[in-house]
C-alpha cells in the first residue's frame, strides 16, 4: 500500500515536471508579447500619455472617472453587448441545427461543410467589401432585386435600426461554418453504440439529440460559446469596413471607440483609450468567468 | 408507417433548407469572383448586373503592374507559414499539459492563459512595437513569427479537444514506460490530427489575413506581407473597386486552394479519430 | 508560480523603464535612439541580405550614396504618378540619392508613424495631408524646416501665400507643400440637359443649389440631385451664410448664432424634406454614384477628376456656391515634413528632393496628371497651363478657399466630437437643428476647455 503510494507520488512529481517543460514554451512567449504590454497598457491607462509618448504624466484614475460620465463609452457597451447577445446565439444556433442536418459522412454533408466553411477563410474586409456593395441601397444588387420583386427598399447599413443587425447577420454568415466544422468533429466522434443502444429502448430522434448529442458535443460547444463571446465583444473590422461605426454611432463598439480615442482623433489619447480598454477587459473577464461557471458545471452534469 | 413519413419528411426540409444556406454562402462569393473580370464601367454600373457584359483581365493586370505581387506572397507564406508551424507545437503541447497533466498552479495559469484572449489587439500594439524595436527583432521575419507563436485561442481549442480523449489511451503508454513526451508525440499527437489540420487552417489564415500586425512590425514593403500591400489598391480618397475586388481575389485564391486540398485530410482524420473509439 | 509571479513582475517594471525613457528628456532619448538605431537597422540588413542578395552589395560598395526612407498616403491612382516622379529623381539625380518609398493607408500610417518616431525607427520624410501637421507640432514629433528656402535657394515668394500657410505652424515651416485642393462643385451635364436645365451654368448660390438639386433628383430613376455624404463637415455652408464653428486663435466658441440656425434649417429641409441626397452615404459611395452617372451634383476635390475622365462623365467644375456672405471653400493640402531625429545629412537629401518637386516641371506634371491647381506663380504663365480647360476652371474655384482650423491642435478633435455628429443629427432628421447646435455647441465648450 505504501509503496504504491510512493511511487504514484514519485510519478506524479515527474509528471509534474513535465507538465511545466510542456508549458513552458507557450507561457514564455505569451509573458513577454502579451502580458507585458497588457500591464503596460494598465500602468499607460493612469497617465496622460499620447502615441507620442512624451511628457508622460500620472494622472491617478482620471480617466476612469472620466470613462464613467463618456456618453459614447455607454453607447459603445450597449452595442458590443447587443451584438454579442444576438451574434453569438445565432451563429452557434444555425451551425448546432446544420450540424444536425449534416453530422454524416456521406459525400452531400461533406460537399455542403466545405461549402459553409468558405466564408470563414475570406478576410474580413473582403466580406466587408463585398456586403457592403451587394447591400448598397442605391447601386447594390440585392436592393436593385428587391425593388424589381416590388419590395420596397431596405437600406440595411445605411439605417439606423437595421445596421447593428445587418451587421450581425454578415459576421454569422462568415463565422457559422467554422463551428459546425467543430460540432461536425465532435458529433462524429460521439460512439456509435450509444445511439444504438437508445434507439433499442426506442428513444426518438430528439430524444436522442438531447441526451446523447449534446452531452457528448458539450465541451465543444462550451469552448465555441466562450471563444465566440470573447472575439464578438472585442468585435472591430466588420464595423471598421462596413459602417465606420455609423449612421448616428449605432454600430460603434468599445474596441472602436478605444481605436477612435487612441488612433484617430488628436489629440490621441492612449492614457484614456487604454483607460477604456481596462474597462474592456474586466467585463469581458466575468462574462467569461460566469459563463464558464455555468458552462462548467453543466459539462460535469453531463459527465456524470 | 406514420413515423417514417415524419422522419422522410424532415430530411427533404433539412436539405432544401441546407441547400439553401449554401446558395446564399455561394452567391456573394461567385459575385466577387465574376465581378473581379468586369471592367471599370462595369463594376459600378446602374442598374447592376451579376455577370460581367464584358469579361476583362484589365483588374487582375492592374494590380500586378501596382505591387510586386510574388515577393509578397513569398513573405506571407514565410510569415502564416512559420507562425502556423510554430504555434501547432507550442499550442499542442501546452494544451495537452492542461488538459491531461494535473499540476500545481495548472488552473489559475489555464485562467491567466484564457484571460490574454481578452485583450484587443489595438491595446497592447503600441507597447508590443516598443519591445520588438527593443529586441531589434523590427521588420525581420523572426520579429513577425515570434509574437505570433503560440495562442491563448489555440491553447484553448487543443486542450478541449485532449479532454475528449479517452484516458486509457495514455495510461498505457506509461505502463509501456514511455516518456511524457514519447507519450504526447507518438500517442496523443497522432490522434488530434483533425484538431491540428483544423487549428492549422484556423491560425494560418488569420495570419495570411492580417493587415494591421504585419504592417505596424515591418518597416520597408519587401518586408510586407499580401493583405498589407494590396490594402495599398484600395485608395485613400477615392475607392477603385475594380482592382480591390481583383486583389481580394488574388488573396483568397491561395486560401481557397489549401482549404480544398486540407478538407481531405479533414475529414478523413476526423472519421479515424471517431472509429478509434 | 513563484517564479511566473517573479517574471511577471520583472515584466512590469521593464516596460515601467520603457516608458519612462520615452517620457523624460525627449530630446536627449531622440539622439540616443536615433543612434543606436542606425547598427540596429545594419544588423537587420545583414539578417536579409541572404534573400536580396545582389542590390544590397552593390550598395555597401558604393559609400557615400544617400538612401532614404519615404512613407506616404497616397494609395490608389495618384500614388502611381508619384511614385513615377519617385522613380524618374532616383534615375536622374545627381547626388547618388535614393528614395525608398513605402505607401499605407493614412489610418495605418498614423498609428505607425508617431510610435516609430519615438523609438527613432522613423522614415527621413513623410507625406501626409496638412491637418496632421498641428499634433505632432504640439508634440515635438517634427523638424523645424523654417532654413529650408535659405538652405536650397528656392525662390518662396514664387508661391502662394495662402498655399506656404498651411505648412506653417506658430509661424515656423514644417513641412514643404506637395500640393493643395479645395472642395468643388462637379456637376454631371448631361444629367443638367435631361432635367431641362442648362447644362453650362452650374448654381451659383445656395438658393439654386437647392432649386436645381430637387429638379435632377428622380427616384423612379435612382438618380439624386446633390450627394452629400456623411462624416463629412459641411463648412462651405456655414461660412457662406455668414457663420462660424470655432475661432482657433482665441479659443471661442462660434457655433450658437442666428446664421447658424438658419444654414442648419436649410440644409435639413433639402435632406430630410427634399431627399436630394442618397441617405447616409459615405464619400466613396458618393463617388461611385457620381462616375456610374446617378448623381447630378456633389461637392468634392481634385481627386475626382481622373475617375470621372475614365468612366466618360460630361462634367464641369464650378466654385462652391455663395450664400449671403458670400462663397467659401475648405483648404486642404499635403505637405512634405520631416520626422524628429532624422539625421543632418539625410534631411539635406530630403530638401534636395523636395527642391525636386518644387520645380515647375514636376509641379505641371502633378497638375496636369492629376487636375490639382497650380499654386507656383511661373507655372501660372505657362501657356499649356493657361490652356487647360479643366484646370482653368478649378483655379478659378480655388480662389475662394479657406483654411479651417488648420494648425490647430484641437481640430481633429472639434471635427470628430462636435461638427461631425451635429451635421449628421441634422442631415438624417434625428434631431432639430436647434437641439443638433445647441447639443454641438455644448460639445464644443467641452473640447475647447481642455
Amino acid at each position: 500500500m505504501t509503496e504504491r503510494k510512493g511511487k504514484k507520488k514519485r510519478f506524479q512529481a515527474q509528471n509534474q515536471k513535465s507538465a511545466y517543460l510542456f508549458i513552458m514554451p507557450s507561457m514564455i512567449i505569451l509573458s513577454i508579447f502579451v502580458f507585458i504590454p497588457l500591464i503596460a497598457s494598465f500602468v499607460i491607462s493612469m497617465t496622460d500619455m499620447n502615441i507620442f509618448m512624451k511628457d508622460v504624466q500620472f494622472v491617478g484614475l482620471k480617466n476612469f472617472t472620466r470613462l464613467f460620465t463618456d456618453g459614447r463609452v455607454g453607447n459603445a457597451t450597449f452595442n458590443s453587448l447587443y451584438f454579442t447577445l444576438l451574434e453569438v446565439p445565432l451563429q452557434i444556433g444555425l451551425a448546432l441545427f446544420l450540424t444536425v442536418c449534416l453530422a454524416k459522412n456521406n459525400r452531400y454533408s461533406k460537399l455542403l461543410r466545405s461549402v459553409y466553411y468558405l466564408p470563414f477563410v475570406c478576410s474580413m474586409t473582403a466580406i466587408g467589401i463585398v456586403w457592403s456593395m451587394l447591400l448598397d441601397p442605391n447601386m447594390g444588387l440585392v436592393a436593385y432585386w428587391l425593388k424589381q420583386t416590388g419590395i420596397e427598399t431596405i437600406a440595411f447599413l445605411k439605417d439606423p435600426e437595421l445596421a447593428m443587425p445587418t451587421v450581425i447577420v454578415v459576421t454569422a454568415w462568415k463565422g457559422f461554418g467554422y463551428t459546425l466544422t467543430l460540432l461536425a468533429a465532435a458529433v462524429l466522434n460521439i460512439s456509435q453504440s450509444l445511439y444504438e443502444a437508445a434507439e433499442m429502448d426506442g428513444a426518438g430522434s430528439f430524444h436522442k439529440f438531447i441526451h446523447i448529442t449534446i452531452p457528448g458535443i458539450w465541451p465543444t460547444i462550451s469552448f465555441c460559446i466562450v471563444t465566440s463571446t470573447i472575439s464578438a465583444m472585442q468585435m472591430f473590422d466588420q464595423a471598421y469596413v462596413m459602417t465606420q461605426g455609423g449612421p448616428l454611432n449605432k454600430t460603434e463598439t468599445v474596441v472602436q471607440y478605444i481605436y477612435d480615442r487612441g488612433f484617430q482623433t488628436a489629440p490621441y489619447d492612449l492614457g484614456y483609450a487604454s483607460a477604456i480598454s481596462v474597462y474592456l477587459f474586466v467585463i469581458v473577464a466575468v462574462m467569461t468567468f460566469v459563463l464558464r461557471k455555468f458552462i462548467l458545471s453543466r459539462g460535469e452534469d453531463a459527465d456524470e | 408507417m406514420n413515423k417514417r413519413k415524419k422522419v422522410k419528411l424532415s430530411a427533404v426540409a433539412g436539405c432544401i433548407i441546407t441547400t439553401l444556406i449554401a446558395v446564399t454562402v455561394l452567391i456573394p462569393i461567385l459575385w466577387l469572383f465574376v465581378s473581379s473580370f468586369k471592367t471599370d464601367v462595369g463594376v459600378i454600373k446602374f442598374p447592376p448586373r451579376f455577370f460581367p457584359e464584358e469579361w476583362t483581365l484589365h483588374q487582375y493586370l492592374y494590380v500586378g503592374d501596382s505591387i510586386p505581387i510574388f515577393e509578397m506572397i513569398r513573405n506571407t507564406v514565410i510569415f502564416a507559414g512559420g507562425v502556423t508551424v510554430i504555434s501547432l507545437l507550442f499550442d499542442s503541447m501546452a494544451g495537452y499539459a492542461f488538459a491531461r497533466m494535473r499540476f500545481i498552479g495548472s488552473k489559475l495559469l489555464f485562467s491567466i492563459i484564457l484571460l490574454t484572449m481578452m485583450v484587443p489587439f489595438q491595446i497592447i500594439m503600441t507597447p508590443l512595437y516598443i519591445e520588438v524595436y527593443k529586441f531589434h527583432l523590427l521588420d525581420t521575419y523572426l520579429g513577425l513569427i515570434l509574437p505570433r507563436a503560440t495562442s491563448a485561442f489555440g491553447i484553448y481549442m487543443m486542450s478541449s479537444f485532449f479532454t475528449g480523449l479517452p484516458k486509457s489511451l495514455e495510461e498505457s503508454g506509461r505502463i509501456d514506460g514511455m516518456s511524457e513526451f514519447r507519450i504526447f508525440r507518438s500517442i496523443m499527437l497522432p490522434l488530434c490530427k483533425p484538431a491540428l489540420v483544423s487549428l492549422g487552417i484556423f491560425h494560418f489564415m488569420n495570419n495570411w489575413n492580417d493587415l494591421l500586425y504585419p504592417l505596424m512590425l515591418t518597416s520597408s514593403q519587401n518586408k510586407r506581407t499580401l493583405s498589407a500591400g494590396l490594402a495599398v489598391l484600395v485608395g485613400n480618397k477615392v475607392i477603385k473597386y475594380g482592382p480591390t475586388l481583383a486583389a481580394t481575389m488574388i488573396s483568397l485564391t491561395p486560401l481557397l486552394v489549401l482549404y480544398i486540398f486540407c478538407q481531405k485530410y479533414f475529414i478523413e482524420g476526423v472519421a479515424t479519430a471517431g472509429m478509434k473509439e | 508560480m513563484k517564479k511566473k509571479f517573479m517574471s511577471i513582475l520583472l515584466g512590469a517594471a521593464m516596460c515601467m523603464s520603457l516608458l519612462a525613457g520615452c517620457g523624460n528628456g525627449a530630446q536627449e532619448n531622440q539622439t540616443a535612439a536615433s543612434d543606436s538605431s542606425a547598427p540596429a537597422q545594419d544588423t537587420q540588413q545583414a539578417a536579409s541580405d541572404g534573400m536580396e542578395d545582389v542590390a544590397d552589395t552593390q550598395q555597401a560598395a558604393s559609400g557615400e550614396k544617400i538612401t532614404l526612407q519615404f512613407w506616404n498616403v497616397f494609395t490608389g491612382s495618384d500614388g502611381d504618378i508619384l511614385r513615377g516622379i519617385v522613380d524618374n529623381y532616383n534615375k536622374t539625380n545627381t547626388d547618388n540619392i535614393e528614395i525608398q518609398m513605402d505607401i499605407m493607408p493614412n489610418d495605418q500610417l498614423q498609428q505607425k508613424l508617431p510610435a516609430s518616431i519615438a523609438t527613432g525607427t522613423a522614415p527621413d520624410f513623410v507625406l501626409f495631408g496638412v491637418e496632421n501637421l498641428a499634433p505632432y507640432v504640439s508634440n515635438d514629433s517634427l523638424e523645424d524646416i523654417s532654413d529650408f528656402w535659405d538652405v536650397t535657394g528656392v525662390d518662396k515668394s514664387n508661391f502662394l501665400e495662402n498655399v506656404l500657410e498651411l505648412s506653417h505652424v506658430d509661424g515656423k515651416l514644417y513641412g514643404t507643400p506637395m500640393q493643395y485642393n479645395v472642395s468643388y462643385l462637379y456637376w454631371n451635364k448631361d444629367l443638367f440637359e435631361a432635367a431641362g436645365l442648362d447644362p453650362e451654368k452650374a448654381p451659383a448660390t445656395l438658393d439654386e443649389l437647392a432649386e436645381y438639386a430637387e429638379k435632377l433628383t428622380d427616384p423612379t430613376k435612382n438618380q439624386y440631385g446633390l450627394a452629400m455624404p456623411s462624416n463629412v463637415t459641411y463648412m462651405q455652408f456655414l461660412w457662406a451664410n455668414g457663420g462660424d464653428a470655432d475661432d482657433p486663435a482665441t479659443n471661442t466658441n462660434l457655433l450658437d448664432s442666428e446664421e447658424n440656425i438658419k444654414t442648419l434649417t436649410w440644409l435639413q429641409d433639402l435632406m430630410v424634406n427634399k431627399k436630394v441626397s442618397p441617405e447616409n452615404i459615405t464619400g466613396p459611395e458618393a463617388d461611385t454614384m457620381l462616375q456610374a452617372g446617378q448623381i447630378a451634383m456633389y461637392m468634392s476635390g481634385p481627386w475626382q477628376i481622373n475617375g470621372l475622365r475614365e468612366q466618360g462623365i460630361n462634367f464641369g467644375i464650378a466654385p462652391c456656391p455663395a450664400g449671403s456672405a458670400g462663397a467659401f471653400s475648405p483648404a486642404g493640402g499635403c505637405s512634405y515634413v520631416i520626422p524628429k531625429g532624422t539625421e543632418e545629412s539625410h534631411k539635406l537629401a530630403a530638401y534636395k528632393f523636395m527642391q525636386y518637386w518644387l520645380t515647375d516641371a514636376v509641379l505641371k506634371e502633378w497638375s496636369q496628371k492629376n487636375g490639382f491647381p497650380v499654386w507656383s506663380k511661373s507655372l501660372m504663365e505657362d501657356p499649356e497651363i493657361q490652356g487647360d480647360e479643366v484646370l482653368n476652371s478649378i483655379s478659378k474655384a480655388t480662389e475662394i478657399g479657406r483654411s479651417y482650423n488648420l494648425g490647430y491642435s484641437l481640430a481633429s478633435q472639434i471635427d470628430n466630437d462636435v461638427m461631425i455628429p451635429m451635421f449628421e443629427k441634422v442631415m438624417t432628421g434625428a434631431a432639430t437643428p436647434e437641439d443638433a447646435l445647441q447639443e454641438a455647441s455644448d460639445a464644443m465648450d467641452k473640447v475647447l476647455a481642455q
